[in-house]
């Protein structure tokens, strides 16, 4: 940390959700504008879905669900359910079990619990059945989940709101529909991403900087975004209306009020990473039981060290 | 690259020598009008290797104008079919799809490698000159930390490089990627092994007639030099077209980069590529047309380089 | 030696710093100084973005704690370090003997002074040497993706083949497997510097096969070149005698054509070893690392935790340890491959080449 100037508090007022805050909040500061977000839902291809048998009645609200469908719908060439090969995706398993990487505070480490292992047990009972995959291990792989979902290497994938306006730009006649990731054992979760507005500490523009801030965290401008890109806007407010302009993503806004932000804590970035690069295993007969005890010394040490 | 130091070699066959027709005994099956197994296992294996070191580079060509669902579909056939443009057209900004700066990174390289190839001609056939044939203070020593540098991995020099250029302030410009690589250690060892080879009567009946010494190299000397310098030139051509690391750890910005780290970034996602493979190999066939032209025109020289050159260890 | 005052010299002596200015400058400057303050980082903990040399929190000197940590400390670094190290080890092994021998077979048929297409031949076999890494790895990307040429192939052959690139099982674990091994089985959990011994003999991964053998077909032109100058100094009534002496082809090859390549041996293995610690423009390029590290290799990882992670000095000191064992290596192998004598068949054929000398004179008789 040191790169950032905290301004947090000069736009406190301009009430956040209270999840994004939190991801953005280091040492009891709220080091930058929290721009937008987005958060993993599941994507369906509505032809496949259909041909399949499936109907609304069918679509999972939990891990049993969602196997038998991705079971049915994994038919020749096509695989039930592919997602992107890292923790972005591999990691909402874990939280749907109940686990997480990391203690609500940060300060303790809770990879190795049993809840993320029974996780990512499910990954793996899936993928030996032959109804879910990760990209890279499709015939023919994809670059991410959405590619697949697009090539109709996959039926389902779970992805997050830029979903939506990929598929309108490459696969325009693709038919899909969104709906809320089924729950775990012990409920609703999924991932949720955001970014924030960062300022540098070396910059010599820095009031601008806020005032720039400023206007584009009003509700209209995020609203724009929201229109060009997808990503929803931070704001209450601005949700709010998201939420009532676009009812057809009601799944991917109801997943800001449960989902879980990504990893933030300083010196954590090779331990992420490591731990993903070990997560796109699971397919291939990665232990999983190991792969939690690496990131929990690992993560250990690093929370140690800063 | 590294190179190595054996005697020069012309690699076409050589007469036979040693004892006159008639009187050599005939040695198992050279002289046998009927083919032998061992000459048909020869060209077996020969033409086995050939197809396995040529084949990746024929598929490089077709791939590049098959469309994207071809190129996954078959992948083993040489003919596309149907034939795309579509790569080609993307990689010359002729159609609306998202451009990829294909022609940026043509100027950046061409920019570059003439410089620096021309550059290096220069100042490694100045050195190794003076490393050969000038007596002066230090040339002992000189030589000696040259082939100390020459030592040195690659691998070791990424962070240095770094530190250096963040120090002297050109992080990210045209200068940090051309000076560093303006002189070579393992060029001026070829040009001095050149010199050392060369009379030194002619110098010093130039020098008795009053020429100055840059005089006498660059008149006298250098002229004789021609094979070497061509020899230096496609090297020099070569490693800086080809070069990677280099221009990876001193630059960052997109407007800078060359054919080889743009197609490193293409090739690893960062433009959002997905697996476009068409349009991969279209720009891998780019980087590589250059390089292949200059070797098949001067394969001689090539060969030749790689059998000079530095002497490691 | 004495020192000639003459005008000539005296001009030399000027004229020889003059041209070589140019030269010192640059490679001291580039080369040189950088060297000695990426020593001065290894022993900082220089997170990049202060003045290195200035001290403070943000560059404080360590001593050997980043050099010590990459062995010692249980942790990332080391098990990344580790990691690499073996990855590296099973490379070298396989890497360095395929390619000498795949390029002198091909230098030995190439040789052959009755062949046809000779030229063709070296042309082709050379060519993957001169062209940019990068360009090639861009391609090997393609030709093993999940159904590329490679699958495509082995679907021909009626063979599944596997996916490449995100396969990270190692061979010598799939060997294992044949025989019942378990996953991580009981008798392999011994720790050697924080990774177990199970993991150690993992083997090069289904992924790291391919850089195996993406290096192989890249350098053996070079090397082959090397071998065929080397043959083409081979004196013919060496040859000659041995025909005579009655010794079959394979015992010539074996007793008298490859000791007297002992040089160009030497080179070739010298210059591959020191190759295979330098793997980084592939890596960059097919994944960095994935699948699960096991195509990670020192290079990279130096360049990954200094350039991607500001853990500059324990990036700094990787690239050191890396040198250290290059170094290390290559003066190793010179003390092997220094004192054999040669074998005695090819002490009798040397004789056989003296008596035909002095029975024919000195050179071929017209």
């Amino acid at each position: 940390m040191g790169n950032l100037y905290a301004y947090g508090d000069q736009v406190k007022s301009s009430n956040f959700l209270p999840s994004l805050v939190k991801t953005f909040t280091y040492k009891n500061t709220l080091q930058c504008a929290p721009k937008d977000y987005s958060t993993l839902a599941l994507a369906i291809n509505t032809d496949m879905w259909t041909a399949a048998g499936l109907t609304d009645a069918d679509i999972p609200t939990d891990w049993a669900g969602l196997e038998k469908v991705a079971k049915k719908l994994t038919k020749g060439k096509v695989t039930g359910l592919v997602i992107g090969n890292d923790i972005n995706r591999g990691d909402v398993f874990m939280k749907q079990a109940g686990g997480w990487v990391v203690s609500a505070d940060g300060k303790t480490m809770t990879a190795d619990s049993p809840q993320n292992l029974a996780g990512l047990m499910e990954i793996k009972k899936m993928m030996a059945a032959g109804s879910m995959k990760f990209n890279t291990d499709t015939k023919p792989a994809a670059g991410w989940g959405g590619e697949a979902l697009g090539k109709g290497i996959g039926a389902m994938t779970i992805e997050g709101n830029w979903l939506r306006g990929s598929l309108t730009k490459d696969y325009p006649n693709l038919k899909t529909k969104i709906v809320s990731l089924p729950a775990g054992p012990a409920g609703k979760a999924t991932l949720m991403f955001s970014n924030c507005w960062g300022i540098a500490a070396k910059s010599t523009h820095q009031k601008q900087a806020v005032d720039l801030v400023k206007f584009l965290i009003t509700v209209d401008q995020q609203l724009a975004f929201a229109k060009a890109f997808g990503p929803m806007p931070s704001t209450v407010e601005g949700i709010a209306k998201f939420k009532a302009r676009y009812p057809q993503d009601a799944a991917v806004a109801a997943g800001g009020d449960y989902g879980q932000g990504p990893v933030n804590l300083p010196g954590f970035d090779p331990v992420m990473s490591a731990f993903s690069s070990k997560m796109a295993t699971l397919g291939k007969g990665g232990d999983a039981k190991a792969m939690l005890a690496d990131l929990q010394k690992n993560g250990t040490a690093a929370i140690a060290a800063g | 690259m590294t190179t190595t130091t054996v005697p020069t070699q012309d690699l076409e066959p050589r007469t036979t020598t040693g004892g006159t027709d008639g009187t050599r005994p005939p040695a198992g099956g050279r002289r046998d009008r009927h083919v032998s197994p061992k000459k048909v296992a020869g060209y077996a294996i020969l033409i086995i290797f050939a197809i396995i070191y040529l084949y990746p580079f024929l598929i490089q060509i077709a791939t590049s104008f098959k469309s994207d669902p071809e190129s996954v579909a078959h992948p083993l056939s040489l003919i596309p079919n149907p034939f795309d443009l579509g790569a080609w057209k993307r990689m010359f900004g002729l159609t609306s799809d998202t451009p990829v700066p294909i022609m940026t990174w043509l100027g950046n390289s061409v920019l570059v490698t003439v410089i620096i190839t021309a550059s290096r001609v220069f100042l490694d056939s100045l050195a190794g000159y003076a490393l050969s044939r000038l007596h002066f203070r230090g040339r002992r020593f000189m030589f000696t930390a040259l082939l100390a540098v020459m030592s040195v991995p690659g691998v070791v020099l990424l962070v240095p490089k770094f530190l250096i250029v963040t120090y002297l302030g050109i992080f990210d410009t045209y200068t940090a990627m051309i000076l560093p690589l303006m002189v070579d250690a393992a060029g001026i060892f070829i040009m001095k092994q050149f010199f050392d080879s060369v009379s030194v009567s002619i110098e010093e009946a130039a020098r008795m007639d009053g020429a100055s010494v840059f005089r006498t190299f660059w008149s006298v000397v250098l002229p004789m030099a021609r094979p070497s310098l061509i020899t230096l030139t496609i090297l020099s051509f070569q490693g800086s077209w080809n070069e990677f690391s280099h221009f990876l750890v001193v630059t960052q910005r997109p407007e800078l980069k060359t054919m080889v780290t743009g197609l490193a970034s293409l090739t690893s996602g960062e433009l959002g590529s997905g697996t476009q493979f068409p349009l991969k190999m279209g720009a891998a066939l780019l980087t590589t047309i250059p390089v292949a032209v200059l070797f098949f025109a001067f394969q001689r020289h090539f060969v030749r380089g790689a059998n000079e050159g530095a002497e490691k260890g | 030696m004495a020192k000639r005052r003459t005008n000539i010299h005296g001009r030399e002596g000027i004229a020889g710093w003059v041209f070589t200015a140019p030269a010192i400058v640059i490679l001291g400057v580039f080369l040189l100084v950088p060297i000695l303050m990426a020593l001065w980082v290894s022993m900082t903990n220089w997170t990049g973005n202060v003045d290195p040399f200035g001290g403070g929190p943000n560059a404080a000197f360590v001593g050997a704690k980043n050099y010590s940590s990459l062995f010692l400390s249980d942790g990332l670094a080391r098990s990344d370090f580790m990691q690499s190290l073996g990855n590296t080890f099973y490379y070298v092994l396989l890497v360095v003997p395929l390619q000498t021998a795949t390029s002198l077979l091909l230098a030995l048929i190439v040789n052959d002074r009755f062949l046809k297409g000779k030229s063709f031949f070296r042309t082709a076999f050379y060519f993957p040497s001169v062209t940019s890494s990068i360009a090639i790895s861009t391609v090997f990307l393609f030709l093993f993706s999940n159904t590329g040429a490679v699958n495509g192939l082995l679907k021909l052959l009626g063979i599944d083949g596997p996916e490449w690139f995100s396969d990270s099982r190692g061979l010598l674990h799939l060997f294992f497997g044949l025989f019942g091994a378990g996953e991580n089985p009981d008798w392999a959990q011994g720790q050697i510097f924080g990774r177990s011994l199970w993991d150690w003999l993992s083997g090069p991964s289904v992924a790291m096969c391919v850089i195996i053998f993406l290096a192989v077909w890249t350098t053996t032109g070079t090397f082959m070149l090397m071998f065929l100058a080397a043959l083409q100094d081979l004196p013919v009534e060496v040859d000659e005698a041995a025909m005579m002496d009655g010794v079959s082809p394979w015992q010539k090859l074996r007793l008298v054509t490859v000791p007297m390549l002992k040089p160009a041996l030497f080179l070739v293995i010298t210059l591959g070893v020191i190759g295979t610690w330098q793997v980084f423009d592939q890596i960059y390029v097919m994944g960095k690392g994935a699948p699960a590290g096991t195509t990670m290799t020192p290079a990279f990882l130096s360049y990954n935790t200094s350039f991607k992670s500001n853990g500059w000095g324990s990036g700094a000191a990787m690239a050191f340890i890396v040198f250290l064992i290059i170094v290390l290596l290559t003066r190793w192998q010179r003390r092997l491959m220094r004192d054999d004598k040669p074998p005695g068949r090819l002490r009798k054929t040397l004789r056989a080449v003296d008596l035909m000398h002095s029975n024919h004179g000195t050179g071929p008789t017209p």
